[in-house]
């Protein structure tokens, strides 16, 4: 009898240890196999077409280009037609950088989903900022917001955009080109 | 071998090892091998047989190594009551069953835990209420308020706020996380989050803490205190929160040990047992002599030295809160670190299952949930073997208490359904996507 109590003893914990060995192995092929395979993100996100690389050079030469074609032409009034502005995503949490927004006539930014650009990011305020068109310049303004409007990393409330300026809501930076 | 073909190999060597272990208590106690004892075996093995066709069907793609794990901790626990005081297995086995109950139920109705985070402010209240109710009509045992009766059996409902309030804490540290990441406020020389958005953490953790003081639940209290911090920091990835709540903890814990007699009791029983040998030492005493006397292979299980002669066990908790002295005492060194490393395998899991998880709620209740479980395992053994203070707190799946078989035992399904979901969502079939899809 005593031999038997004996065996299942030894028997017992050697199958306890065994079934431990078995879910240490199960564990950890399972995170070996994971390393390999990339995660498929939630929701596909659309493929961002590559942003729109100008060089200076070729910007001038682009400028240059419209100034023949406006003395040419012989017209210059209307002022706007002869420049594309256009928001770019640099870096942004909720979309892919290199997204080319195009702009025409105010737009607005915010959380709200009647905003003109929707930035679903907590640090975005509803109605966050808007941007009016005066003359042929963009203006930004901020629409006083909680967490502010930086325009090459300085808060205000309102500011002129430039070629190259950089305007950062909440986390995500955008770049201005016209 | 897919998910549900593992578990079910898993599961049979757990049924394997528990009917071993409850063949081993009857011939220990009766001289002789039973045929009961084989049929007790099997009633076990069948119950959780039915939770693996369960989550066979409803939630295939799960974990499979969590049922297997939770089965063998149960069983040993189930087995080692059963060796020290019969009734109470038996009453163990029947709250078993109702815990087996309620896990179904749970993956039955909530489906996707997803829905959960809607609820969430909900939940937290009724985490809170749970609290509430005991602290205004509870029953006192063993000085400590923690009890519910009801007729003929009493609950103790801090162990379902548990999982509330990490549900609730899981929804709102991922709602707000950024905000909470960011310190605007400096105060001593600390930064602070936004009050508006810390506010009501800070207030259901003080609110939780001091309801759980009040009644005397320190074990609880310490898990409740811990988890909070280690929520707080996966949320923000701060560690100057966790220093900061750490610090608070060891003046508040100094000033009690001071200044609150019971606390200030287990303190010295903590730093001196023998002094106190035959009045409040003495369970903590007995507990370590019992632990030593289990040597590296222990006595066998139903052999070891746990009864009196008169029947009453040697510790008096020690189908409780002491039930680790005893299976360390009958399992020796080796069947203890046995026993700790299923407590680490759990927790394995649960984390890798929050690693997997493809969203932040799911991420921080699947970590929360196995943090919780593994600390509160944690508080109970370093309490036994005087690693620290002893607190009073059940070791999950293993010690006699209704509630805590219950509480835990959903708390599992929780875990299972966020890997069910984080394996659909990183490539199940189109049918199972579209179930998934369906239920949200």
């Amino acid at each position: 009898m005593d031999i038997i109590l004996l065996i299942l003893k030894i028997a017992g914990l050697v199958l306890l240890y065994l079934f431990i060995w078995l879910i240490v192995r199960a564990t950890t092929r399972d995170v070996y196999s994971a390393g390999g395979v990339e995660a498929a993100p939630d929701i596909a996100m659309p493929e961002a077409p590559p942003p729109p690389v100008a060089t200076p050079a070729e910007r001038s030469q682009r400028r240059r280009e419209r100034q023949t074609e406006r003395t040419m032409a012989g017209e210059a009034l209307d002022l706007t037609a002869n420049i594309d502005p256009r928001l770019i995503v640099e870096r942004s949490p909720v979309a892919p950088a290199g997204v080319v927004f195009p702009l025409s006539g105010p737009v607005t930014i915010g959380r709200a989903p009647t905003s003109d650009i929707i930035l679903d990011e907590t640090f975005v305020s509803q109605t966050h900022a808007r941007l009016i068109l005066r003359d042929q310049f963009y203006f930004v303004e901020d629409l006083g917001s909680t967490n502010g409007t930086f325009v090459n990393e300085k808060e205000v409330s309102e500011a002129q955009l430039k070629p190259d300026s950089r305007l950062r809501i909440g986390e995500t930076v955008f770049r201005y080109e016209e | 071998m897919s998910r549900r073909n593992s578990e079910l190999a898993f599961l049979a060597l757990a049924a394997v090892i528990s009917t071993m272990a409850y063949v081993s208590v009857f011939a220990g106690r009766y001289h002789e091998i039973r045929r009961a004892s084989i049929v007790y075996g099997l009633i076990f093995v069948a119950v959780f047989l039915v939770l693996h066709l369960v989550v066979r069907f409803v939630l295939p793609q799960a974990d499979p190594c969590l049922l297997p794990i939770t089965a063998l901790l149960s069983a040993m626990g189930l087995t080692e009551i059963y060796r020290i005081r019969p009734a109470l297995a038996l009453l163990q086995g029947q709250w078993l069953l109702v815990g087996a109950g309620l896990f179904i139920l749970t993956v039955l109705i909530v489906r996707d835990h997803q829905r959960l985070d809607r609820y969430r402010y909900v939940i937290g209240a009724l985490g809170l209420g749970l609290l509430l109710v005991t602290m205004v009509v509870g029953t006192e045992v063993n000085g400590a308020r923690l009890w519910l009766r009801f007729g003929g059996f009493s609950i103790q409902p801090s162990e379902f706020a548990k999982i509330a309030i990490v549900i609730f804490m899981a929804g709102y540290l991922n709602d707000k996380k950024e905000l909470l990441s960011m310190p605007t406020k400096r105060f001593l020389g600390l930064g602070f989050p936004a009050p508006k958005y810390f506010g009501p953490l800070v207030l259901m953790w003080v609110l939780t803490l001091v309801m759980l003081v009040f009644v005397k639940d320190f074990g609880m209290s310490l898990l409740f205190f811990a988890v909070f911090l280690a929520m707080l920091y996966m949320a923000t990835s701060r560690i100057a929160y966790v220093m900061t709540g750490a610090a608070l903890f060891v003046v508040a814990g100094a000033a009690a040990s001071q200044y609150v007699a019971h606390v200030h009791e287990r303190f010295l029983i903590w730093v001196d047992p023998w002094s106190r040998a035959a009045t409040s030492g003495y369970q903590l005493l007995q507990s370590l002599f019992t632990i030593a006397d289990g040597g590296m292979l222990g006595a066998g299980l139903g052999r070891g030295y746990l009864l009196f002669p008169n029947h009453q066990p040697i510790v008096p908790d020690l189908p409780t809160d002491f039930i680790f002295a005893a299976l360390a005492n009958e399992l020796g060194l080796l069947g203890a670190v046995a026993l700790i490393l299923c407590f680490l395998l759990f927790c394995w899991r649960g984390f890798r299952i929050a690693m997997w998880a493809p969203d932040g709620f799911s991420k921080l209740l699947a970590a929360g949930l196995s943090v919780t479980f593994g600390l509160q395992a944690f508080i109970i053994i370093a309490g036994v073997t005087r690693l620290i203070p002893l607190t009073g707190i059940t070791l999950p799946f293993v010690s006699y208490g209704g509630s805590s078989i219950v509480a835990n035992l959903v708390m599992v399904a929780l875990l299972l359904m966020i890997s069910h979901r984080a394996a659909v969502v990183r490539g199940g079939s189109l049918r199972e996507r579209h179930e998934l899809a369906k239920l949200g």
